[in-house]
């Protein structure tokens, strides 16, 4: 059953003239137990989609349904409290509270959700245990290194059973030793039966994906399944087909990964399936792609 | 307390901890608003309390008459007639020789204050108070000679005086200085009694006599060669009547002896302690008037620094926001930290003005109380101030957009 479902989301930000479309009438299903990977360049809408399946934002169009409820018809204290309990965010800045300890930080939502203080310090420090960093309760966040501030926001991410965990670039921030911790631990998560949501720019970042859908423009122009611990097709011919970058390229601000992308390349096997959409890429895309396949 | 209120406060302490100074000077602006309401108020209570003793003690029977009109509609102005026109001014021994033939008076004692200085032993004593009366004072008053006797009216030839408890003490360094001997004016002087201790109410008319000494008043014409000035003159009724008519005989008799010139007051001795509970709830309500604007100037203040403390921590509510904290659970969070500043202010001020009260009752003759009903109402308008002006910038927390407060740096 699919967990998120979004059909024909549309969000503008702005008016008028400054109107900006930052995703356009995007359809999408995530089953329980994926762990996807959304790639995309700059500006693509991949936060703005995560922004609106953990119910931060609203759609100005298009319906999305979580657990098979219409998300629409929700007040914004009841998705206040989805949030809380099923969705569990892990941000690229790990965003923890510095007031607070480690145990604090993670016991946070509990908190919110009117959990004991003996039952939630208690939660708090043994999904402190799962992450490894029982020894670092009464530390605060100043306190640890990247990959540990990482660690404590996916202990906070975790502390109510979520359904579903939205990472946005986890590992943007951080080395790679502790990316791999990071991604290791995600990975054990996804393996729990957890559903998880990763923006990354890293096509390695794939092998812990068992999908990947890549984003331009505030549209889905490829999604794939993939295996476990294998750098995503498209994704892999993107790594190493790499086209040089060219001038053009920098000042369009065009992701030279993305140039070779099928979808953001070629006007013949457009993703969406809108007649709307795809006039409006036929103008668009017949003047950028003339630029892009020149070089 | 639920869970989520207890986080609350904790959080809410730990904020007010990261900035000491600037919170520290908000709870300051908080106590030195509450303080002076607080400590009136305990000063207030004090004298009432004192005011009830001395009417219980002296009786509704005792009527005084003093020089100079009371201004009952300006309780300040009778400010000049506390510390008493005690030269004299309209009243003159000729007064008290006509009240003595009022027939619903029963006693008569004239009061008169005589300048000097009293040595005992070569220690002079500039600000003993010396006062000339009668023998029927005591009896007026209602007390009784505790050592030794009352001079009486026709041994005026006899320098011999009567001291209250607390000029003993500070004359001869003794209780019961009976025998004891101090020079007045060239003039030798010895202790014939000791008055019973009074109940005397600050701010009240009435002199404390505990800290006089009275020598007979015929003594001091002899003594200053002329009849000493007149400050007040105490009367009884002698139930024949009430005691408004006896003090409206006394007002006509006066009032003939004046020439028809009301230049004097007669007032019971309950309507005596009234004016002092008048003087004492107008300068409770100016003090009041300016302790409001101080509370509401410290309540800005909370509000201000509240603010502050919002756009500082808008990342933090959009983290919290983006982790599943409500609105309200955002607008109670910012409303416990703008109330515990106020309340520790209020507690602060709370203690603060006890101490004030307790120095007050130590070293000077007010008798402070500090009642409950005073604290907790001191403590609930702490409690009020934060919530009043904590609830805007609590209500800008809690409507700030998650995605754009996480942007914030």
């Amino acid at each position: 059953m699919a967990i998120i479902e979004l059909r024909e989301v549309t969000k503008l930000y702005g008016l008028g003239d400054a109107m900006t479309l930052a995703l356009d009438e995007v359809d999408l299903s995530i089953e329980e137990g994926e762990f996807v990977g959304i790639m995309g360049p700059s500006g693509s809408g991949k936060s703005t989609l995560m922004n609106i399946i953990g119910m931060l934002d609203q759609p100005t169009h298009g319906t999305y349904k979580f657990n098979d409820r219409s998300v629409a018809k929700l007040r914004p204290m009841r998705r206040a409290k989805i949030r809380r309990d099923h969705i569990g965010f892990i941000f690229q800045s790990f965003n923890l509270l510095p007031r607070l300890t480690v145990l604090e930080n993670v016991a946070l939502p509990l908190e919110y959700k009117g959990v004991s203080t003996r039952r939630r310090i208690q939660r708090a420090s043994d999904i402190l245990e799962r992450v490894g960093l029982r020894n670092r309760e009464f530390f605060y966040p100043n306190q640890l290194s990247g990959g540990q501030a990482q660690c404590v926001a996916i202990a906070r991410a975790l502390v109510n059973n979520p359904k579903i965990i939205i990472a946005d670039e986890p590992t943007g921030n951080l080395d790679s030793a502790s990316s791999r911790l990071v991604m290791e631990l995600l990975a054990e998560i996804h393996k729990s039966g957890n559903t998880v949501l990763m923006v990354t720019h890293n096509p390695e970042l794939t092998r812990y994906a068992t999908r990947v859908v890549y984003m331009h423009d505030g549209s889905i122009i490829h999604d794939e399944k993939t295996r476990l611990g294998e750098v995503a097709p498209l994704a892999k011919r993107v790594m190493y087909g790499v086209p040089k970058p060219s001038e053009e390229d920098d000042l369009a601000g065009v992701s030279v990964l993305m140039s070779a992308v099928p979808g953001a390349d070629t006007v013949e096997e457009p993703v969406s399936k809108s007649k709307k959409t795809r006039a409006k890429k036929g103008k668009k895309a017949a003047k950028t792609r003339r630029r892009k396949v020149s070089s | 307390m639920s869970a989520v209120l207890r986080g609350n406060i904790q959080m809410a302490w730990a904020s007010i901890k990261s900035a000491k100074w600037r919170s520290g000077l908000t709870i300051f602006g908080v106590v030195m608003a509450i303080v002076p309401v607080l400590t009136i108020l305990g000063i207030g209570e004090g004298v009432k309390r004192q005011i009830n003793e001395q009417v219980q003690s002296l009786g509704n029977n005792l009527i005084t008459i003093r020089p100079g009109v009371v201004d009952t509609k300006n309780p300040l102005a009778q400010l000049s007639n506390f510390s008493g026109n005690k030269n004299g001014g309209t009243l003159t021994y000729k007064d008290y020789q006509a009240l003595q033939h009022v027939q619903t008076v029963d006693k008569v004692v004239p009061l008169s204050i005589v300048p000097g200085v009293i040595t005992v032993n070569d220690d002079s004593f500039n600000d003993a108070t010396v006062i000339a009366s009668t023998q029927d004072l005591p009896e007026l008053l209602n007390r009784k000679v505790q050592h030794g006797d009352f001079f009486e009216d026709k041994q005026y030839g006899r320098n011999v005086a009567v001291v209250g408890r607390e000029a003993a003490e500070l004359l001869f360094k003794e209780g019961v200085p009976l025998g004891r001997s101090f020079e007045f004016r060239g003039q030798t002087y010895v202790v014939g009694g000791v008055l019973q201790r009074t109940n005397a109410a600050s701010l009240s008319f009435t002199t404390d006599l505990n800290k006089a000494i009275i020598i007979p008043y015929h003594n001091v014409r002899e003594l200053i060669g002329q009849e000493p000035p007149i400050y007040e003159i105490l009367a009884n009724a002698t139930g024949d009547k009430t005691v408004e008519d006896t003090v409206a005989d006394i007002r006509a008799v006066l009032k003939r002896e004046h020439g028809g010139v009301v230049d004097f007051s007669v007032m019971t001795h309950v309507e005596n302690l009234e004016i002092a509970n008048n003087i004492l709830g107008s300068l409770t309500t100016y003090v009041t008037a300016v302790a409001a604007i101080a509370l509401l100037v410290s309540g800005i203040s909370i509000m201000n620094i509240m603010l502050v403390s919002v756009t500082e921590r808008t990342r933090e509510i959009g983290i919290r926001k983006a982790i599943g904290a409500t609105k309200p659970q955002i607008l109670e969070q910012f409303m416990a930290e703008a109330v515990l500043l106020s309340v520790t202010g209020g507690v602060i001020a709370i203690i603060v003005s006890f101490g004030i009260q307790y120095a007050l009752l130590v070293t000077t003759d007010l008798k402070p109380m500090i009642t409950a009903e005073a604290t907790v109402l001191v403590f609930l308008l702490s409690v009020l101030i934060g919530v009043i002006f904590g609830i805007v910038p609590a209500a800008k927390a809690a409507r700030k957009d998650p995605i754009e407060a996480l942007r914030h740096e």
